[in-house]
């Protein structure tokens, strides 16, 4: 006897359903998060949105180069030196200032570079005017903007920096962009961090371990 | 009018009645027994206060009192959950075909 | 008792009987019904002479109970529950603080990169995490766990989040992991009571209130991203952060679950979260995954970006990246 139409059905387009219905679920998040900012190509106006009195209370300076947003600030270093100015001292006379021996830069500790080929005093600070740093060609460089000086064997860090992959944005996410310049963190006699103790410790979860 | 009000009544009345009348039998024929049977119930009343007391225990200090931590977070809790689960599948299997088929005789113990 | 009994039969000496035993059965259940008012308002007397609380704090407390889930609220009774929240925390610890229900920002969807280069295992983001969001002190909960690996390994499982030596150790990598805000998140998948859930700025919510604390998210997370307060919570008063968010870093209590929320009540307003802004490496970068010239866009462009469990499809939204 022939199968009439109703086991047919039951036989294979059932199954088929199934598996199509199964399946679904299974492709749901097609491209997920990441298809979701690949798609969003539209600026985000921040000073609009966020509450647009974020401006932080601490000094900066504008930055010579822009990011993909735009312009941004990174804080300044000249009021964070404690003998700035240089020139106070440094200016084509002797120095003759009291205590000359204890505040002659004697407690700075040099250790940038490679040991092969470690950094002198005047590879960053320019002769001519101690006020300024200078680069390999010659350009003086604003101690603000030491990241021009910086960048250029760290280029990488640079760039990255720039981006915002590097470095550290100061307080907020939003509005004014204000980031931390090389030498926020990185000091910049003796940059690599040094080894320390962690702030805290995670004690373990069970009371056997 | 009246008397479908009476019967409604009457009718509540008796389920109320049946089930107070079961309700005591159960208690009295399940505390009647020996002294052997007696000395049990003490044990397991004992138990069950020992229970209660753990259980104010453990709504005061939170569930810490367990020991239960976030990796062993469900503990005997589900252990003793799934099991007790599987028994009462069992004895409802157990009991239904006396009801399926209205069999008396599967009543008995 | 006989199954076989029908009422229609009765003979009038059992309807008789039955009626004694109604009025018995009357005069017991008024007779308990008495004694059950009565112990009744004897507990309330002594409620309301202060065993329990204040009048007030009472009406408090009872208000708060009856209120409605957080998303079916309008921003009035938001208001008003931020507003019975505070008064409570002035009332139960003395502390002023201010709550907040700020809804989400348009057009933002967080996302985080953190940097594994960069990470030296200073452990400064699990100090200012727990600061900032109110964690209980005395089980030591941290939203936040950081991994020594060992160079080669990739997969946080292998490596030791216990760690406390000098950092970083030689041959070795600092991993940090924190509940990811999954965009497919298995935890909301898995609450019976529909207390968390994921708010339109992608970050992953509890409603500690609507929580019943049946740890089922804790099951469901393959991030180990949410803690259950196994007990109540202890946070000292002078190091209480008082600017809270109801979704937040507001004070929970026993038997609720809580979870990283990427400082809700920081980012809302333009702040990067707690971790973020203390880690003085600068590993960890945050910002709003739409807009093209965030931070994050940058890192998720131009670095080699992974994320953790990729395969179970949970779909986070913090990724990890080396230079």
């Amino acid at each position: 006897m022939k199968t009439p139409i109703s086991k047919i059905c039951l036989r294979w387009i059932l199954p088929a359903l199934l598996l199509i219905f199964a399946a679904g679920p299974a492709y749901s998040a097609e491209g997920g998060v990441v298809q979701t900012y690949k798609n969003a190509t539209a600026p985000f106006d921040d000073e609009k949105q966020v509450d647009a009195t974020l401006s932080l209370p601490i000094s900066s300076v504008q930055v010579t180069e822009r990011y993909p947003g735009g312009l941004f600030w990174t804080e300044t270093r000249k009021d964070k030196i404690q003998r700035f100015s240089c020139s106070e001292c440094h200016n084509n006379k002797p120095v003759r200032v009291a205590r000359a021996a204890e505040i002659a830069h004697g407690e700075i500790v040099l250790v940038h570079g490679s040991e092969a080929r470690p950094l002198s005093c005047y590879s960053c600070h320019s002769k001519e005017e101690r006020d300024f740093l200078e680069t390999e060609q010659g350009m003086k460089v604003d101690m603000d903007h030491s990241y021009q000086l910086c960048g250029q064997c760290h280029f990488r860090q640079k760039k990255d920096w720039v981006g915002g992959a590097h470095g550290k944005r100061i307080s907020y996410w939003a509005g004014r962009r204000v980031v931390k310049n090389c030498t926020g963190c990185h000091n910049p006699h003796s940059p690599r961090f040094e080894k320390r103790w962690p702030a805290i410790y995670s004690p373990p979860l069970s009371k056997n371990k | 009018m009246e008397t479908t009000q009476n019967n409604i009544r009457t009718h509540i009345t008796s389920i109320i009645g049946e089930t107070a009348a079961f309700v005591k039998d159960v208690i009295t024929w399940s505390l009647s027994g020996g002294l052997v049977y007696q000395i049990y119930l003490c044990i397991l009343a004992a138990f069950m206060v020992l229970g209660v007391y753990a259980y104010f225990v453990q709504i005061n200090e939170g569930l810490a009192a367990t020991n239960m931590s976030d990796i062993v977070s469900w503990g005997f809790y589900i252990a003793n959950f799934t099991f007790l689960v599987g028994v009462a599948a069992a004895a409802v299997m157990i009991i239904l075909p006396s009801y399926i088929f209205k069999d008396k005789d599967l009543h008995r113990w | 008792m006989d199954p076989q009994k029908n009422k229609t039969s009765q003979k009038p000496a059992e309807k008789n009987c039955q009626q004694s035993q109604a009025s018995g059965r009357r005069e017991f259940l008024k007779g308990a019904a008495k004694v059950a008012a009565f112990g009744g308002a004897a507990m309330l007397a002594g409620c309301g002479g202060g065993m329990l609380g204040s009048k007030e704090e009472l009406s408090l407390r009872w208000k708060e109970y009856f209120k409605k889930h957080y998303r079916l609220m309008t921003q009035e009774e938001k208001n008003e529950t931020v507003r019975r929240l505070e008064r409570l925390a002035k009332l139960n610890n003395n502390v002023n603080v201010q709550m907040s229900s700020a809804a989400p920002i348009d057009g933002v969807l967080y996302g985080y990169a953190f940097s594994v280069t960069r990470c030296k295992g200073y452990m400064e983001c699990v100090a200012a995490c727990v600061k900032e969001n109110n964690l209980d002190r005395k089980s030591n909960t941290q939203y936040i766990r950081i991994f020594e690996m060992e160079h080669g390994q990739m997969s946080p499982e292998v490596g030791n989040a216990k760690y406390f030596h000098e950092v970083p150790a030689e041959d070795h990598f600092y991993m940090g992991v924190q509940c990811n805000h999954c965009q497919n998140p298995p935890c909301v998948k898995a609450c019976p009571t529909k207390a968390t859930w994921q708010e339109p700025d992608g970050i992953v919510v509890v409603d500690y209130d609507w929580c019943i604390g049946c740890r089922y998210c804790i099951a469901a997370c393959p991030y180990y991203g949410r803690r259950f307060n196994w007990n109540e919570p202890v946070v000292p008063k002078e190091e209480m952060t008082k600017k809270q968010h109801y979704l937040g870093n507001r004070l929970r209590h026993k038997g609720q679950m809580e979870k990283c929320t990427f400082c809700i009540q920081r980012t809302r307003t333009g702040r990067l979260p707690a971790c973020a802004e203390a880690c003085p490496t600068g590993a960890r970068v945050f910002g709003n995954l739409l807009d093209p010239d965030s931070e994050i866009r940058f890192v998720l462009k131009n670095k080699k970006v992974f994320r953790w469990k990729e395969d179970l499809g949970t779909d986070p939204k913090f990724w990890y990246f080396i230079d």
